[in-house]
């Protein structure tokens, strides 16, 4: 039986390790000479690094370029630790890492990556991206990848980067490269695996920017229910096989459904795209088409949002990593004591603050004057 | 300043490497204060720099591995590497007009990271240089530059 085993990466101390970098380093060598080679198949093993938010766990590269032996039961994984995942916005006080350089490379392991943080602050080309896939099976789930503003590099910056990459898959995560400079800015750059898009929010800002990149040849690319914001969405450089979703939306006309091209990057759609804080929730409004538009990708595995919000909410999916739970429209009914009236109000988006109650109502006090008798509410709630 | 240091062979790593630098009094995990993979030393000399340009001196990767020649390339020779040496795989000749390939794409993708050491070995309490280790375009070491003699304290 495969047995499961969990380190803690603390990088304000107190932990089993610090940094995620000397947990690789340790942990495949902590296998030897039992295990030669940080063999998890033999050893029939997960391990797994849980994170918490003290702190920048990246302190360099974190090749796993040697030393591993995966397959896609026995793999490494890294996770936020409980408590410690982001809320959907970029926060430094929960499990994140950044460098100024490549982030995670997963070169020749199988891994999972689950509710974290990861940052680029200086970007080179492509050799720098804030993930870079390997050869191996990655499932990167609910994570905010990102390349700062402050990022430049030398002719161009991507966020995630698949070189040869036999499958990847990103859910429900947000992926955003904020560099407007150097221009052309990738979301992410799949050169010739397969990978497969399911639920993500991918934002590129430069005024040339490109949303997803397949080059190569060879790659395949599998996307349903993704937000694209980019000058330009599906950018093929050879031939590769570009399954566009039909449930896909974009900021400009690519997308495949009428219904869902140009859908704005603003906050007519999100609540907030500021650069370098920005919380890509959906607004909800009758008119945000990100919302209920997505089609059904229970039977994929994907029955949660990028905060865990469970999907669907309603009769469908939503559009992007987040999944809204606040009802597009909705009843708002209370039943006086000692009376059959009924206070009904309705409206649509969010549950206001404040409601235009009927005039025979005490605002301060909820208290309803029914035939000239004061009446108290079982609850009054609307301010 | 205090030094996580690679003590055994760990592929990327060599004995002596430098993992990951700290401000005095930091909370090493126990796993890395415990390890016989790691070595932990500080160095009491506190007009070595300020942390932050230490992070950047000591773990910034300053010499790339080719994976097609297997030569260490200095970061600042990378393009001047690809140009004389792999100017065959340089262009994708797939896409009109031909597009050229980013170093990565060509195969110079792994950072050697570890350009500085702690020598010599052992890290017994006393004097300790600190060095640059130097590699020819064949990846065989050719020179230490020593940049700093400071005492070292074993954690």
């Amino acid at each position: 039986m495969t047995t499961t085993e969990i380190k803690t990466i603390m990088p304000g101390g107190g932990g089993d390790y610090t940094s995620l970098n000397a947990w690789d380093l340790a942990e495949r060598a902590n296998t030897y000479p039992t295990i030669p080679n940080g063999d998890l198949v033999a050893a029939d093993k997960i391990k797994v690094a849980e994170v918490y938010g003290t702190g920048n766990c990246l302190t360099g590269t974190i090749p796993f370029s040697a030393g591993w032996t995966t397959d896609t039961t026995h793999y490494l994984e890294i996770r936020a630790a409980a408590g410690h995942k982001h809320t959907g916005v970029w926060s430094t006080s929960k499990a994140y890492g950044s460098t100024a350089g490549l982030g995670i490379s997963t070169s020749t392991v199988d891994m999972h990556i689950t509710g974290m943080q990861l940052e680029c602050t200086a970007n080179g080309e492509y050799t720098d991206p804030a993930l870079s896939i390997g050869n191996k099976v990655v499932v990167v789930d609910s994570c905010i990848i990102r390349i700062a503003s402050s990022a430049g590099g030398a002719s161009a910056s991507n966020v995630v980067l698949a070189s040869h990459a036999t499958l990847a898959t990103l859910k429900n995560c947000v992926i955003i490269n904020e560099a407007l400079t150097p221009a052309p800015n990738y979301g992410i750059v799949n050169l010739y695996g397969t990978m497969t898009l399911y639920n993500n929010t991918i934002v590129s800002l430069s005024s040339s920017s490109q949303a997803i990149v397949m080059g190569g040849g060879s790659g395949t690319l599998n996307s349903q229910n993704n937000y694209y914001r980019a000058n330009s969405i599906y950018v093929n450089q050879g031939g590769a096989t570009l399954n566009k979703g039909a449930n896909d939306a974009t900021s400009n006309t690519e997308a495949v459904t009428a219904n869902l091209r140009s859908v704005p990057y603003s906050t007519a759609t999100f609540y907030d795209i500021t650069s370098g804080s920005e919380n890509l929730r959906l607004v909800v409004s009758p008119s945000n088409k990100l919302l209920d538009n997505g089609a059904n990708l229970t039977s994929l595995g994907i029955t949660y949002d990028i905060v865990g919000t469970a999907r669907p909410q309603s009769s469908a999916f939503d559009i992007g990593a987040f999944e809204n739970d606040i009802p597009i429209c909705w009843n708002y009914t209370a039943r006086y004591k000692n009376s059959s009236k009924l206070f009904k109000v309705s409206g649509c988006g969010s549950f206001p603050g404040s409601l235009n109650v009927p005039e025979n109502v005490d605002k301060s006090t909820g208290r309803m004057v029914d035939d000239g008798i004061e009446i108290d509410p079982d609850n009054y709630n609307v301010a | 300043m205090e030094f996580l240091l690679c003590n055994s062979d760990l592929g990327d790593y060599d004995v002596g490497d430098i993992i990951d630098v700290r401000p005095d009094g930091y909370g090493w995990g126990t796993c890395e204060r415990d390890n016989p993979c790691f070595q932990l030393v500080r160095l009491p000399d506190a007009d070595l720099d300020s942390f932050e340009v230490l992070k950047e001196r000591y773990l910034a990767p300053s010499v790339y591995k080719c994976n097609i020649c297997n030569k260490f390339v200095a970061a600042s020779d990378v393009a001047a590497h690809l140009e004389a040496v792999h100017s065959d795989v340089l262009y994708d000749v797939l896409v009109n007009p031909p597009r050229r390939k980013s170093p990565g794409e060509v195969g110079i993708v792994g950072a050697k990271n570890r350009k500085w050491v702690i020598d010599p070995q052992g890290f017994g309490e006393g004097i300790a240089e600190i060095c640059e280790k130097v590699f020819a375009n064949d990846d065989t070491e050719i020179a230490y530059v020593t940049r700093k003699t400071t005492s070292v304290v074993v954690l």
